[in-house]
């Protein structure tokens, strides 16, 4: 068995990605998920015309367009998310992203009426989703798929993994960290998670965790960057950084986004409502609170007390 | 000591409560931008000024090289803006210190840090912003 894993690194999905696989396919499984990745980072980049999120938006109100199955499949997870989160999460979210863009590229921000017209743009229930067809009921309309891509990135490489008989590896993705099985000695991986208040080298901890994907979000190393779809406002809730650590890939970063939109107590008691969810967030008094079942897989740095939610 | 001085109107824009929005505005070039090694080798000692600044991050700073190694870096900056300053700081200690964590990986990216990183690159290889 390799002892030493291969590792590589590309930029996608609006970050820099990194694979350390071992195994004896460790290379051929990292390829193909390099591979993976561009293709997705391709078709669901909100930055290439043409590819397939702007087919999709710019025929909003118009007949249905024609789509892959990755796509077709990351929409109805998305829409699921919509529906549990209660629109916390929306992956139509395109509209207000737009009215931002453009204010801001002028060195202003939006008014009231602004953000009032894109907002009503905002509703995830307007996407229909066929057999591989996607519509946008109304003009104006759009999905942005940021808040989910890597999600689905992370399950898609872990079932490339699985094919290729790989034994161990860790995928990074930034905010987004997948585990697969655990460290080659049988221990845990270790994924530190950032401290929400400063900057990247510093940790409020980390976590042991095997076989999921550790997500971490949060208010202030990107200000701004989650816009709360009810008041079409940059989130501004209690949560300084929140992590979520679950088998479901997918679901990860949509619950991320979620939380810090709802605030701890209606984001936590999202958590807890749903399976396979463990938990630690920040609120912005600095209190740290870890799920149950989590509690026993943190390490915090010293001087770190942490309240545990049942 | 040379004293390399760009006249900078360093417009820190602050990361301030509300009306700040991330999103997509200059946060995918950003997230893409590569911070590049400075070969210190080559770098006379002295004090080095830069700035980076894109959309609405800015930072400047002031990078003392001795003896081909960065001693200090000070933050300069017009607005007393706290996230920046909490950055900053933080930023300005792991590139000096490069502390290392024994974990595998980390979940939780920034983008603050890399503006105030590529300022120090601009100082160091002598980029206008």
């Amino acid at each position: 068995m390799r002892t030493v894993p291969y590792t590589c690194s590309i930029n996608a999905l609006g970050t820099n990605i990194s694979q350390r696989v071992y195994g004896i396919n460790a290379e051929a499984a990292a390829r193909q998920v390099n591979e993976q990745l561009l293709r997705l980072n391709y078709m669901w980049s909100p930055a290439i015309s043409g590819n397939v999120v702007d087919g999709i938006n710019i025929t909003a109100g118009g007949p249905p367009v024609c789509v892959d199955k990755d796509t077709t499949e990351v929409l109805s997870r998305a829409r699921q998310l919509g529906e549990c989160t209660n629109g916390a999460f929306d992956v139509t979210i395109e509209p207000l992203i737009r009215t931002w863009q453009g204010f801001l590229s002028q060195g202003q921000t939006p008014g009231q009426q602004d953000l009032i017209q894109a907002r009503s743009l905002v509703d995830f229930r307007d996407l229909c989703i066929g057999d591989c067809q996607v519509s946008l009921s109304r003009p104006g309309q759009g999905i942005n798929l940021g808040g989910i891509a890597k999600g689905f990135a992370a399950d898609m490489a872990r079932k490339i993994y699985e094919n290729h008989g790989i034994r161990y590896c860790l995928l990074n993705m930034g905010g987004h960290v997948l585990s697969f099985n655990t460290r080659p000695d049988g221990s845990d991986w270790k994924v530190g998670i950032t401290n929400p208040f400063s900057c990247e080298d510093e940790l409020v901890g980390y976590v042991e965790v095997a076989s999921c994907s550790v997500v971490t979000s949060g208010q202030y190393r990107q200000p701004g960057h989650i816009l709360d779809p009810g008041t079409g406002q940059p989130a501004d809730s209690d949560v300084a950084g929140i992590t979520i650590v679950t088998p479901r890939s997918v679901d990860g970063d949509a619950l991320a986004t979620a939380v810090i939109v709802l605030g701890m107590h209606k984001g936590l008691l999202l958590c807890r409502s749903l399976p396979d969810i463990d938990f630690l967030a920040v609120d912005t008094q600095g209190r740290v609170h870890v799920s149950a079942g989590l509690a026993s897989r943190w390490r915090g740095v010293p001087g770190t007390s942490i309240q545990i939610h049942q | 000591m040379l004293r390399i001085v760009w006249i900078v109107l360093g417009v820190l824009f602050g990361l301030a409560v509300l009306g700040f929005f991330a999103a997509s505005i200059g946060l995918k070039s950003m997230k893409e931008m590569i911070i590049n090694e400075v070969d210190l080798s080559k770098l006379e000692d002295g004090v080095y000024t830069g700035r980076f600044h894109k959309v609405r991050w800015t930072y400047e700073v002031e990078v003392t090289v001795e003896n081909h190694k960065i001693v200090e870096i000070v933050t300069i900056s017009k607005t007393d803006d706290e996230h920046s300053r909490r950055v900053s700081a933080g930023a300005t200690e792991a590139i000096i210190a490069n502390q290392s964590v024994q974990i595998d990986a980390v979940s939780g990216a920034t983008v603050s840090t890399k503006a105030f990183q590529k300022a120090v690159e601009n100082a160091l290889t002598g980029t206008e912003d």
